[in-house]
């Protein structure tokens, strides 16, 4: 019996050791790094001068700080809202339905097109944004308008949220798309035939066969996307800049800024990584309260083969 | 609609007629599901289909009308191709062999560990099983920005630095919770009867693992698949931090260079090239979806 | 057989001796290389990476001639991304302080001269360029030195400089009435004072009211050190050489940020200019005429508008004219501020001295106008304004006259936090989101957590 055992472990033990390992070396190991530099006033001469907690209090004394706050939960949580979970899961739902009545062509034309702007050079799809949003009369937008007669206006600075949830939106509803899209696709067919032959049009299956089965895909694109959310600041950085004074300054926009951003980059990575620790504490929290509330546990079912 | 409910009630319950008649009812709104669906799909993808257009007609425009509207119809944006924009610049060819080589490196990182990891995790009991699951969440928020100055430390005492390697070992390692949740998840979808049977049949573990098993989670291995190739493909700023030497340069690093500091730009050479940089995504993407999408159909039900 | 083998083992090892040492004997001479790391990121500005290169060749045309058996190999880098990443590749360099990764010598902006030689990453210049001083150095401008000078000693060279102006739209003025001569005549008004920030406001004004533009004034949406200019033009200052700290004017700072103000409440300027992305400023100034002024232009505009916009220098004469930032009060002065980039050697290197003859052949007459007339820069030294290509680009010529009232960025290392925290604040004021007094708190705050008590506030 001792034998089995540890067999079974040895297995397990192989099989888990690469990713053990490469994520250790790569991200266990840095992000402790990046912790401990919170805790200095390092700055670009990278000397580790530990100075305790003043960067967390230097936080508290921030007076845009707060700003940055809301700013972010109104950021991560509407983009996941209208886009990334729900625009996501009605594209993969629309996909799959022309993948099966009108073939595969269309349905990957759809998806190849949703995907598109994910892996565009970040830089190239916001210089496609900045002309749509061109607060001249040559952007697109205000190019339509002023057919119609109408003032070009500022859209940038005028509907700054706004914009920043549409254009990281549309890029964050490719992820669950694929995901959700796969998932559908491998409900098995007899599902979908028992459903059929019960008498149940294409809404009613979706509403009573797909979507409990992929339960899981979805609750673990709302978690890691609203991570994911948390931690994106890219796009906003290249289309709003922060926004007409600090209105789209996220927070990790914000700990970008203090490291490497503003006309002359400040270098003050001891507190950029004490802002950055702080988002990971906010998004532990996230973390725990989405695991309690989809009772991850629960889905991660009984394993099916015990070592012993 | 008035009309067809009137109809159903002269008809007798379960004569031809009624049969016919539902029929008809279903197959409007069917036609109706389908229009809506299709408008839904074209006016969504709008904004996509234009922005991505107009980048389309700049690569083949001459100059540009208020800055903005192509005109006039050229190749010349295409140049790139065989011209560099400056001596300055590392050889096109080279720089896109070591974007793929980053791209396929990472993909086949991730399918080779993240594969065999998620199987252990969904499969199997051992201690600590949850907490490393709830640990790799966690990591996702730390924005990979903020790391750059500590990866720069670890590459240096690995010996990494400077190298292609290093890079999409780093991407790898970071992307990797991702990758063991999403095949987590499709494998804790194939039915254990399946396997089962396997098993029973005298086939050890690891063959009902490859001959059963992973066929059934092919969609998942896509779906990580293009997600990696994506992610390897668009990398920047490792790149651009990690690596001295311009030959080592990936084709994000290209494209940046084209833009400047954004003052300026020429629409024409950035559409170009752009294009240039998004053509072997595309191309991957329609090859897994191709073949890797297949599900097999059959088993027992689960 | 053994004997055999060995005999003919002693056979190959001989044959490869000789050979090694034949070869060790051809190759008596030594080649030293030098390493360079220029920024770019713009492309017309390569020359500042081929003029090292040109002079180590020039060098070693002269270690021939004399008969030495030394030669010099120059590896020049010109890096086409950004700032940012050019620096974090320095900073990231020099921490670890290995001569065989830092090069021998850089080529960057002068304000992070303070930075990068109070971390001690550079070797002090002094005594390096003494010896070429009567020859080549007395020839730059004197007040170039000043913006590479840092704590008492000289830490650069300078490679680059340029100009600063506002634009003006002549098709405007011409349209407003004003004839060729009181065009012409502009420069000189603004230039004695006869033409002040508020004649500016009165010109947009009546361009507005004519209706014959929609932005009357727009200016640099992005970061930068040109809102310094208004400073000095309402009679402020913002740095303090003899004590090395950066000077907070609040009189200063509030006429400022209240002059932004004012243009967006009265419709010159659109209320959300920071947020405009360069291309539709460009365009507005240079090609469509939207726009009446441009009010922190730049000199290199000028080439990139040509190269990128596909307009020739004859649409931009005819369309465009400009003058210094003018003054804004009795305490002010025209100004326009130059961002200089130098030559700088690196502390850590092995050649320093070779370097500095290096840097003193590029910095030859010709090479240096080599590169201001491709990147359409202005002269380093006063015999480049002798020399006859440099003379042939009228727009040179003219933008030159510019120089004698060129102010620079603080020579302090937190100089550029307060250049963005300026540029913040100027947002804030025209999107209404502070008072100008509150801006000035607001700079004042973030320059506190920048500078500590490195700040005078006045």
């Amino acid at each position: 019996m001792k034998n089995v055992k540890r067999r079974g472990y040895g297995m397990i033990f192989l099989l888990l050791l690469p990713a053990f390992l490469i994520i250790l070396a790569f991200y266990v190991v840095p992000a402790i790094l990046t912790g401990t530099m919170s805790l200095t006033n390092m700055d670009h001469r990278l000397s580790w001068n530990f100075v305790g907690l003043q960067n967390y209090k230097q936080m508290l004394q921030d007076a845009i700080l707060s700003r940055v706050f809301w700013n972010t939960i109104v950021y991560v949580f509407g983009t996941l809202l209208c886009f990334n979970v729900t625009f996501g899961l009605l594209l993969a739902l629309a996909t799959s339905y022309v993948a099966e009545r009108q073939g595969e062509r269309t349905s990957m034309f759809f998806r190849a097109l949703w995907l598109l702007p994910r892996f565009t050079p970040p830089i190239v799809y916001g210089v496609i944004w900045l002309w749509i949003l061109d607060p001249t009369r040559n952007g697109l937008l205000n190019g339509i308008l002023s057919l119609f007669g109408k003032k070009p206006v500022s859209w940038i600075s005028q509907y700054p949220v706004q914009v920043i949830v549409l254009t990281n939106g549309i890029i964050g509803a490719s992820f669950g798309m694929i995901l959700f899209y796969s998932a559908i696709t491998s409900i098995s067919r007899e599902y979908n035939w028992a459903a059929a032959v019960d008498g149940a049009g294409w809404l009613q299956r979706i509403r009573y066969v797909t979507l409990p089965l992929i339960r899981w895909p979805l609750m673990f694109v709302t978690a890691y996307q609203t991570l994911s959310l948390l931690t994106s600041y890219e796009y906003i950085l290249i289309i709003t800049g922060g926004g007409p004074f600090y209105r789209t300054t996220v927070w990790s926009l914000y700990a970008y800024n203090e490291a490497f951003g503003g006309y002359y980059a400040s270098y003050r990575f001891g507190y950029a990584t004490a802002l950055t620790l702080v988002l990971v504490l906010i998004s532990m929290v996230a973390s725990i309260i989405y695991w309690r509330v989809f009772r991850f546990r629960e889905m991660m079912s009984e394993p099916k083969i015990e070592v012993v | 609609m008035a009309q067809v409910k009137t109809e159903l009630q002269q008809v007798p319950r379960f004569s031809t007629e009624r049969l016919r008649v539902e029929a008809k009812r279903e197959k409007r709104k069917e036609r109706t599901l389908t229009f809506f669906i299709y408008a839904f799909l074209i006016v969504a993808s709008l904004p996509i289909i234009l922005g991505y257009g107009w980048l389309l007609l700049n690569s083949f425009s001459d100059t540009l009308a208020y800055g903005v509207l192509p005109k006039g119809w050229t190749i010349k944006n295409f140049r790139f191709l065989w011209e560099l924009p400056s001596r300055y610049y590392p050889d096109l060819w080279r720089t896109a062999w070591n974007t793929l080589v980053l791209a396929v490196g990472m993909t086949v990182i991730m399918i080779l560990v993240a594969t065999p990891a998620a199987y252990v995790i969904s499969r199997m009991k051992f201690p600590g099983r949850s907490m490393m699951l709830a640990m790799t969440l966690i990591l996702h928020s730390f924005p990979g920005v903020t790391l750059l100055i500590s990866l720069y430390y670890v590459l240096r005492s690995l010996n990494l630095l400077n190298s292609i390697t290093g890079v999409f070992l780093v991407k790898a390692g970071l992307m990797l919770p991702l990758g063991i949740w999403i095949m987590k998840g499709f494998f804790d979808n194939v039915s254990w009867d399946v396997e089962m049977s396997g098993l029973v049949d005298g086939a050890s573990r690891l063959q009902t693992l490859y001959k059963i098993v992973l066929p059934q989670v092919k969609p998942g291995i896509a779906a990580m698949a293009i997600f990696s190739f994506i992610n390897g493909w668009s990398e920047y700023i490792y790149v651009i931090t990690f690596i001295q030497k311009k030959e080592s340069w990936t084709l994000s690093s290209y494209v940046n260079s084209i833009i400047g500091d954004f003052q300026f730009i020429d629409y024409g050479l950035l559409s170009a090239t752009a294009l240039f940089y998004i053509l072997p995504v595309l191309l991957f993407f329609i090859f897994t979806q191709k073949y890797l999408m297949t599900v097999t159909v059959g088993g027992t039900k689960g | 057989m053994r004997t055999m083998k060995r005999l003919t083992w002693l056979a190959v090892l001989a044959a490869a001796a000789l050979l090694l040492g034949l070869s060790v004997g051809a190759a008596a001479q030594e080649v030293i290389t030098i390493r360079a790391w220029t920024v770019g990121p713009d492309t017309p500005a390569f020359y500042r990476a081929e003029n090292l290169v040109t002079a180590g060749e020039r060098l070693n045309q002269i270690l021939e001639a004399v008969g030495a058996d030394v030669r010099v190999e120059v590896d020049a880098d010109f890096w086409t991304d950004d700032w940012d990443s050019f620096r974090r590749r320095v900073i990231l360099a020099s921490e670890e302080g290995n001569p065989d990764v830092v090069p021998d010598i850089l080529v960057s902006s002068h304000l992070d001269i303070p930075v990068w030689a109070s971390s001690g990453w550079l070797a002090p210049l002094d005594d390096l360029i003494a010896p070429y001083w009567e020859s080549t150095y007395e020839d730059f401008f004197p007040h170039l030195w000043e913006s590479v000078t840092f704590d008492g000693k000289v830490w650069g060279v300078p490679q680059d400089i340029e100009v600063r102006m506002v634009f003006y739209r002549k098709d405007h003025l011409r349209a407003l009435g004003w004839t060729e001569e009181e065009i012409a005549d502009l420069p000189r008004k603004v230039e004695e004072k006869e033409f002040l920030l508020a004649d500016l406001v009165e010109l947009a004004k009546q361009m507005r009211d004519a209706g014959l533009v929609e932005y009357p004034i727009v200016h640099r949406p992005t970061s930068g050190p040109d809102f310094f200019q208004f400073v000095v033009a309402y009679g402020g200052e913002y740095y303090d050489p003899a004590t090395n700290k950066l000077v907070i004017d609040r009189a200063a700072l509030e006429d400022t940020l209240a002059f932004f103000a004012n243009n967006v409440k009265e419709g010159l300027t659109p209320d959300g200019m920071t947020t405009w992305p360069w291309p539709p400023v460009h365009r507005a100034i240079a090609i469509e005429g939207t726009a009446g002024m441009q009010i922190t232009g730049g000199m290199w505009f000028w080439a990139e508008w040509q190269r990128d916009f596909g307009i020739t220098e004859e649409e931009l004469w005819e369309n465009l004219t400009w003058t210094l930032i003018p003054a804004g009060n009795e305490k002010g002065r025209p100004n326009q501020l130059g961002h200089p980039l130098a030559y700088m050697i690196t502390a850590p290197s092995r050649h320093k001295e070779l370097s500095a003859l290096l840097i003193t052949l590029a910095s030859s007459v010709d090479l240096n106008t080599r590169h201001a007339l491709e990147a359409a820069k202005l002269a380093i030294r006063r015999s480049q304004t002798a020399f006859p290509r440099f003379l042939e680009s009228e727009y040179l010529a003219e933008a030159a006259k510019l120089v004698p009232h060129q102010i620079f960025s603080a020579g302090h290392p937190a100089s550029g936090r307060y250049a963005t925290a300026l540029h913040e604040a100027v947002g804030a004021v025209e999107t209404g989101a502070l008072t100008p007094a509150q801006a000035v708190d607001l700079i004042i705050q973030r320059m506190r957590q920048a500078a500590g008590d490195d700040l005078i506030i006045k």
